[in-house]
Parts: C-alpha cells; structure tokens; sequence
C-alpha cells in the first residue's frame, strides 16, 4: 500500500511502532525457530521469533529492548513479512536494503516499511533499520538447517 | 583552593581537541565522555612525539649514546610515576594500559594459588576486573564469588567481609566505580584483606586520573590504570605491585627483554624488577608521554581537580532534580560521574538526543555487565567531568535534558 513519505507522516509512523510495537511478545512455543540478535556496537538487544509452514511465514513475533529505529523498524517488518512466502520476504528484505544504501527500489514491496528511507543519509542508523530483517533470516535460516537434518 | 571558571578557561587552552573540534551537529562541541577517554594538552601530545622526532631508540639494548638517552628518559618516566604514586621504582611496571595490568595481576596471583583458594569481586566491576579472574580461575581450579552491593551500588566493607571464607586469597575491586562513581574505602578494605590472609587488587582506572592515590597509604597490593584517561597518550598504562608480591608471582608476557637468561635445556631466569614484567620492545613514548601528564596534571593538583569534578557534579544533579523524567542512580557519590535516564527513552535514544545538541555522553551497560541487578538491564546513560569542562558544558548538558526532545530529532534532521 502507497504510503505518504511526508517527513512529519514518517516521524509518526515511527514513533506510533515505538510506542505501540506490533507483534511485540515472547513466545514459548517449540514451532517457532529464534534468533537472537545482540549487536556489538550497541546495546539493542532483539530476539526474533518466527514460525514456517512450507514455504510460508506464519507468523513472526519480537521481543527485547532497542533504540526507537531498531524497535520501529522491527515491528514494522514484522507486519509486512507475516504471511508471505520466504521468497517474498526476500526480495521485500533486497528493496529494503537497496533503500538502505540510497540506491532506486521497488517501493511496492516496502509498504510501511518505506518510512525508513532516510537511512541512507544517516548510515549510522543501518544497522538498526535493519536488525529485525536480519534476526528474521537468522531464524529462517535455521529453521531450514533444522529441515534438512 | 577551588579552580576558578577563568583557571579552568585557561586550561582549555592548553587541550587542541578543544580548540579544532568546535561544532558537532552545527552544536558548540561539549565532551562529557572523560570516563571513557580524556583529552590530551599539546605538551603531552609533544612530549609523546618527540620521542619520533628527536632520540628515537630502543631501551636497555644499545651502548651507543642515543641509546643511553632514550634509557634516561624512560627511567626518569618510570621514577616520575613511581613519585605519583608513592611506590618505589621496582614496584611499577609500565603496561599497555589497565586491561592488560588486570590481566598480568590476574594471572600471576592466580598461578600462586591452590585449587579452591577464593577470590572476590563485586556486581558493580568492569569487565577488565571481572573477566581476567574468570578465565585464570579456571585455568587454576579457583573460585570466583561476587560481594552483594549495598544501597548506592557501591562495596562495602562489611558486605565483603560476609562473602569472604577461610579460603579467600584475593579481593579485587574498583577505587571508584566507572558507572556509579562509587568510591571505595581502600584502607578499610586492604585492613580486611590483609588481616584474613588475602591480598587487595584496585581498579584504579577512575580514580587515578582524578583523585590523589598514595599506594602505601592505601596499602593496597596492586593497583592499575591507564595513561589515556588522564590526559595521556594511548596504548600506556601502569601496573603498580608490592615489591615481594612481584618478586614472588610469574609474568604475564614473556620474550625479550624480560629475561636474564635462556638456553636449549629450557632453563629461564627472570631479569630484576620491574624488568621482569617488561617483555618486548616498551611504548617508550606512551611512557614518557604519561610522565608529562602526570607533572601536567600536578601543576593544576589533584586535590583541585578531585574538588572541581564533585563540585560540577552536585550542580549538576541539584538541576536535574527539577526536570521531570530524569532519573539519577548515583546522586550522592563523590565524583564526576552522573548516571542517569530519562523515563520511558531507550538510553541510546537519550544518547543520540543528546548528540544532535552537540553532546558527547555514553550509553549502554559501561562494560559493567552484571550490574544489571541493580541498574535497567537495558543500560543507563552517563555523562563525566573533568578539569576542562566548565559551566558552559553544564549549562548546555542541563539545557539539552531540560528542552527535551524525542529520539527521532537526530533521524529526521
């Protein structure tokens, strides 16, 4: 869905996921594979949760504490990737990296997600923007190394 | 006895960070981050340098003249810390800084211990007090057991008593806590350790840098600190041990320089203090850039620096207590550290706010990481002072906490 990318209009979106995180609870539900995302250069601290069918992200949940972007950016993803195909997040997870480095996208994979797009002029804000997306494929990834044993 | 604003206005100039580092975030330039690094005044970054410049050598090695100087001017460094400190020449040991003076302390008590002997820390402890202890008490079967903290967070005497046991060999804690600013009764402690048959370790890291510390008067065991955080060059340090206590642990490091002898039977002998701890070829610059810091910071006095850090830091929380939202966790220790949060703001969030004012602070769990107990697990922010911050940084810092803002200000500038 297009989404306005008037500066105060993405300050608010952020600031409305920060204050009321989506999909924010810690699961105990052996179905669900986790990654645990602990930077080095910072104190955020994330643990991605999410749970496959196939192909297909069920359901992908969050929990721990982080900055404003690292949260924000989190629960946004967490709304966008939930019910898509692996193949389908991935390429969403390419536009948004592409967003990050301030190289041309396809804003229609994005969503809300595009309210991150000022990254680029604040690289130091990348690895937050993109700790969730990473703890996401961190996850899948070793629910498919799970499969194949 | 106090430094003035126009004393402290002169020593600013003396700092080139704070002559070529005017503006960050288009924000007059305000650096309260000295607990973690500290500038350097132009005579030290000089002194440092001109051992590159002008008698560049190696020591203990050459029989040339110019071998001979750089010997001269190292061992006067040597004696001039040894002065500092009130040890004797053999007791200090120059080191890469703090972390590795735990390391070799860490080891070398650690190898003279039994299986079982106990040594105790505290929650409150960074991880260069914490983690060398760890990995050599495994190496050596010891124990490792953690004091509880009193109300401040701080270590108390009686607290450390209750933890110790029969088998307590070592005590080892911060002078003055990097996060809290706690300051530890030494004497009291080193009374303790000494009349139960243990020794006593000090971080000195916080202290050194900003209070007068007498090693006989604190008859402490070992001591270590960096030259960086006050106001000297990187990568030099000092490890300070009571003269049988060297004499009687191994070093940490070995190689040139350090020996006596060796042959191909694998026979070593050690050379005499402090050489002995003194593998390879020495940071002769650090070293004697810490010598000129050291005469740098006794020309303003550390009793003066010490009173004028505890006197920003009371102004300080006295106006933080009327901006609602922020929270102080070490009001009342005497020093130059303010600890705190805002309510309900990430304390990175608070940390780039206050960078996009210009402000330099550290946020996050300050490398002491299991103080978790007592402080959010998610970290605190902290802002240091030392002689060259004046009211203007404490005007600004206030006025940052006192206007606010949200997180996003920086992002979306």
């Amino acid at each position: 869905m297009p989404i306005s990318l008037d500066p105060m209009i993405m300050r608010e979106v952020i600031m409305d996921h920060y204050e009321h995180p989506r999909n924010k609870e810690e699961v105990d539900d052996p179905s669900y594979v986790s990654a645990h995302m602990n930077s080095a250069s910072c104190i955020d601290d994330i643990t991605v949760q999410v749970r496959l069918s196939g192909e297909r992200i069920e359901d992908v949940k969050w929990h721990g504490t982080a900055c404003a972007i690292s949260s924000s950016a989190t629960s946004i993803m967490s709304e966008l990737v939930k019910g898509k195909t692996l193949s389908q997040a991935e390429k969403a997870m390419g536009a948004y990296l592409k967003m990050m480095r301030g190289e041309p996208y396809d804003a229609s994979l994005l969503g809300e997600a595009e309210v991150f797009k000022n990254t680029n002029r604040q690289p130091s804000r990348i690895g937050c923007a993109t700790i969730g997306w990473k703890g996401l494929f961190q996850a899948i990834g070793k629910g498919e190394g799970n499969k194949e044993d | 006895m106090i430094l003035s604003q126009a004393k402290v206005g002169a020593l600013r100039k003396d700092f080139p960070m704070l002559r070529n580092f005017l503006l960050m975030q288009g924000k007059r330039f305000c650096y309260l981050d000295s607990a973690a690094t500290s500038f350097k005044p132009e005579r030290v970054i000089e002194a440092t340098s001109s051992y590159y410049r002008e008698w560049n050598a190696n020591t203990h090695r050459g029989d040339y003249d110019l071998a001979h100087l750089a010997d001269r001017r190292y061992r006067e460094a040597r004696a001039k810390v040894a002065s500092f400190l009130n040890a004797s020449f053999e007791e200090v040991v120059f080191t890469s800084g703090d972390t590795e003076g735990m390391n070799a302390i860490a080891y070398g008590l650690c190898s003279t211990l039994n299986p079982g002997d106990e040594i105790v820390l505290s929650p409150a402890e960074h991880a260069s007090n914490v983690l060398p202890w760890i990995v050599w008490a495994k190496a050596f079967s010891l124990k490792v057991v953690f004091a509880p903290l009193d109300e401040q967070g701080g270590v108390s005497v009686s607290n450390v008593e209750k933890a110790m046991t029969p088998k307590t060999k070592v005590l080892s804690f911060a002078h003055v806590s990097n996060v809290l600013g706690n300051v530890l009764d030494a004497k009291g402690m080193a009374d303790l350790a000494h009349a139960n048959g243990a020794l006593l370790v000090l971080d000195g890291a916080q202290s050194v840098p900003h209070r007068k510390v007498d090693v006989a008067q604190l008859d402490c065991d070992f001591l270590a600190f960096s030259g960086h955080k006050m106001c000297g060059p990187s990568g030099i340090g000092v490890l300070y041990g009571r003269r049988k206590l060297l004499e009687r642990i191994p070093p940490l490091l070995s190689g040139g320089g350090m020996n006596a002898s060796f042959d191909t039977s694998c026979q070593v002998s050690y050379e005499e203090l402090p050489f002995k701890f003194e593998a390879g070829t020495r940071n002769v610059a650090g070293a004697y850039g810490l010598s000129e810091a050291i005469d740098y910071l006794q020309s303003v006095g550390m009793d003066r620096i010490d009173a004028y850090e505890r006197k920003l830091k009371k102004e300080v929380v006295e106006a933080l207590k009327d901006i609602p939202g922020i929270v102080v966790y070490n009001p009342l220790s005497p020093c130059g550290i303010v600890d705190f949060n805002r309510e309900g703001i990430f304390s990175q969030d608070e940390g780039t706010l206050l960078n996009h004012q210009g402000i330099c602070v550290r946020s996050g769990l300050h490398c002491a990481k299991a103080l978790t107990g007592f402080l959010p697990k998610s970290g605190t922010v902290r802002a240091s002072f030392y002689l060259y911050n004046d009211r203007d940084d404490v005007a600004q810092f206030v006025g940052a906490l006192r206007e606010g803002g949200d997180p996003l200000d920086a992002y979306f500038a």
